[in-house]
């Protein structure tokens, strides 16, 4: 990890660049998409903090990015209305995550639970809280004016039972003392601030990220990743350690279930669900547990895969003069592309353990750590040239490539 | 509280314990003698109940033989997954996890595709039995005998037979077990083989009960692990004697609401209450709560306690 630690800068500063300008050079639907592949980015990323810094292997972040979410579109629903701002509620998800990720720490780390089973815990908490929230469809599931909704995900309630007025959950607004008007972080065809909220926060959770690995915190970790009974015999409380990383990941992972909920301005139940767990274990071994950039680079390219097959519908009529046996061929590679999302993550979790144990961004670091120049003389303005290109060629749609 | 509904009740916790049995069984076993998390279990369970499917409805078998033949099936597909797969992950505790999670969500996407995304019934022929005032489905009765039975087995194979003898020697001591002329790779294949025939048993005798549907076995696999990291090293003590005391909560939870809390909705017929207790949610989120405190104090199980004690 640590050998790598420059080139994984370097690679950092090469994504950020282009995705700084990504608001002026494409439409307003790329930074939309750009930016929940950051989110779960974030999410994957506080998965390889943990994962990848203390060996501590977590199915349990995406029910911390669970949490976050329904806290802050319960507070957040509640406060709109009121205070125009959503300060306490991004305060409130935060705590509401930490919290949870403390109190299944405390338990698991303090009862010196194994490895193996801590991993089977944080999954069955997963599992266990999607069956809850898929049973809070009553009308009783209420907090304030926030619907729990059950399957249907959660929504503000209007005023009468006769008449309700759903609404939906607030994006992050901010009213500081000295605005005129609450300020909403959204991203349309006026403003791309929730795209650059969104990317401040992945910028500063991966800072913070590596800060902590290149702490005590995170060097202990390390040595607990390593040989636990070695590092407990110099004298350090490994149960604190691995304790606190694990709950500044479960925090991390609920901002991100906050931006998630705030960006989509929805949450429901999958996100408690296997597949989402999975999704994010597949973006970090996929893109590297070793390195936090990983979870990232996982996310993005997982995304797009899913979200391309997504939108390929082969055979959309089967003629009825088709030979059967070819018609059978058709609906059958019609199904395969509906399931494919998840074929996708099985093949993936299958394949890059049997195959490729690092991932795909370690080779990748190596690559622009052997040619660390070109990587500085030849990409960067390549990168700049080509946003460049696309940001003046927008407005007169004139687009080469 | 009545005769009746103490008769009730204790039918109920006998049918939570034998469910727990059901699923956490094969678990057990490839955990327990393997160290193998072996995250698709569940649709191994999955994979015994649309064999029955198969057998019942495609090949026009009666349900018996469907039943019969699933542990068989699915078998065959644990031990072809462990040949192409697992064999190459042993001692990569964390690998083999993620690899059999990979192949749980493979096995789903295969079963969608071939099956499609929805719920089909199994008919069955028994009726329900009175207790007092309530009615009680006989098929239960059905399901306890056949827990007990596969329990009863298990032992009997590895207590009384020479694969037993075998695969416990494996377990204990793979080199001495190797030097002695063990066969160790093949006897992982078959205890493999067995877990998952296990879970395909269960699958089957399960599948007239719930709707057999191609994610049925994500429902049941943390009850599943539950009770097998509550029940601890020693298999089959440990798993009964974890889904006794679960099976015990599950059902009192599931069925006794504990109390209300008010909360200030707008419900058809006011007031809007949340009753804590009384519905299988929260029998199963009594079931997660319990096995965190008591992993807490009790690190290595039920059975890992009671073997730190003697």
């Amino acid at each position: 990890m640590k050998r790598l630690s420059s080139a994984e800068t370097l690679a950092a500063l090469l994504l950020l660049l282009p995705l700084l300008a990504v608001p002026w050079a494409f439409k307003p639907y790329t930074a939309n998409v750009l930016a929940v592949y950051m989110i779960y980015g974030i999410l994957a990323m506080s998965l390889s903090l943990i994962w990848g810094g203390a060996g501590i292997m977590s199915f349990g972040q995406t029910a911390f990015f669970g949490i976050g979410a329904y806290a802050y579109g319960a507070i957040g629903l509640n406060l709109i209305n009121a205070a125009h701002q959503t300060h306490l509620a991004l305060l409130g998800g935060l705590l509401a995550a930490t919290l949870l990720a403390a109190v299944v720490g405390y338990f698991i780390f303090y009862g010196r639970i194994s490895d193996v089973y801590a991993s089977i815990i944080t999954m069955a908490l997963t599992l266990v809280l999607f069956a809850f929230f898929v049973s809070t469809g009553g009308d009783e599931w209420v907090i304030g004016v926030a619907r729990f909704g059950g399957f249907n995900g959660m929504f503000g309630q209007g005023e009468s039972s006769q008449n309700i007025a759903n609404y939906q959950i607030p994006p992050v607004t901010i009213w500081l003392p000295g605005m005129s008007e609450p300020f909403e972080f959204k991203i349309n065809r006026e403003s791309a601030a929730g795209y650059f909220l969104v990317l401040a926060v992945s910028v500063g959770m991966y800072a913070l990220a590596r800060w902590l690995l290149a702490s005590r915190l995170g060097r202990v970790a390390m040595g607990i990743r390593e040989n636990e009974a070695r590092v407990a015999s110099l004298g350090y409380d490994t149960r604190f350690y691995k304790f606190a990383l694990f709950t500044i990941s479960g925090a991390i992972a609920g901002l991100a279930g906050m931006l998630f909920a705030a960006w989509g301005r929805f949450v429901n139940p999958d996100r408690f669900g296997l597949g989402f767990a999975a999704s994010t274990v597949v973006y970090v071994l996929l893109g590297g547990r070793t390195t936090l950039l990983g979870g990232f680079v996982g996310a993005a390219i997982i995304g797009y895969l899913t979200s391309y097959l997504g939108e390929i519908v082969p055979f959309s009529t089967i003629p009825s003069d088709t030979a059967p046996w070819m018609a059978a061929l058709m609906e059958a590679s019609r199904r395969i592309v509906r399931e494919a999302p998840l074929l996708v993550q099985g093949a993936v979790l299958v394949g890059v353990v049997l195959m490729l144990e690092d991932g795909i961004t370690p080779p990748l670091f190596r690559l622009l750590k052997r040619h660390v120049r070109w990587g500085w003389w030849v990409l960067l303005p390549l990168v700049i040239f080509y946003f460049g290109h696309r940001a003046a060629c927008q407005q007169a749609d004139l687009c080469l490539f | 509280m009545s005769l009746d509904t103490v008769g009730i009740v204790a039918l109920e916790i006998l049918n939570s314990v034998t469910i727990l049995v059901l699923l956490a069984l094969g678990l057990a076993l490839i955990f327990g003698m393997m160290r193998i998390v072996n995250l698709a279990q569940g649709e191994f369970f999955t994979a015994g109940a649309f064999t029955v499917l198969t057998a019942v409805r495609y090949a026009h078998l009666p349900l018996w033989a469907g039943m019969l033949l699933a542990p068989f099936v699915v078998a065959a597909l644990g031990i072809a997954i462990e040949r192409l797969i697992i064999r190459r992950l042993y001692g990569r505790p964390l690998d083999v996890m993620l690899a059999t999670w990979g192949v749980s969500l493979l096995l789903i996407g295969l079963i969608t595709v071939i099956f499609g995304a929805v719920t089909q019934g199994i008919p069955f022929a028994l009726g329900n039995f009175r207790v007092g005032r309530y009615s009680y489905p006989e098929y239960r009765i059905v399901m306890t005998s056949v827990a007990a039975g596969l329990m009863l087995g298990v032992y009997l194979l590895f207590r009384y037979t020479a694969f037993g003898r075998r695969a416990r020697a494996t377990i204990a001591n793979p080199e001495m077990a190797s030097a002695a002329g063990i066969n160790t790779p093949r006897m992982f294949m078959l205890t493999f083989g067995l877990g998952a025939g296990l879970a395909g048993a269960a699958g089957a005798i399960m599948a007239p009960i719930v709707g057999v549907v191609p994610t049925m076995g994500v429902l049941y696999i943390a009850r599943a692990f539950i009770t097998v990291v509550v029940g601890g090293p020693i298999v089959l003590l440990g798993t009964l004697s974890s889904a006794s005391v679960l099976g015990v909560i599950e059902a009192l939870i599931s069925r006794f609401s504990l109390f209300k809390i008010g909360t200030a909705g707008h419900c058809a017929p006011p007031p809007c209450e949340i009753s804590i207790g009384g519905s299988a949610f929260f029998g199963q989120i009594a079931l997660l709560l319990f096995a965190i405190v008591l992993l807490r104090l009790l690190p290595q199980g039920l059975s890992g306690f009671w073997r730190q004690r003697e």
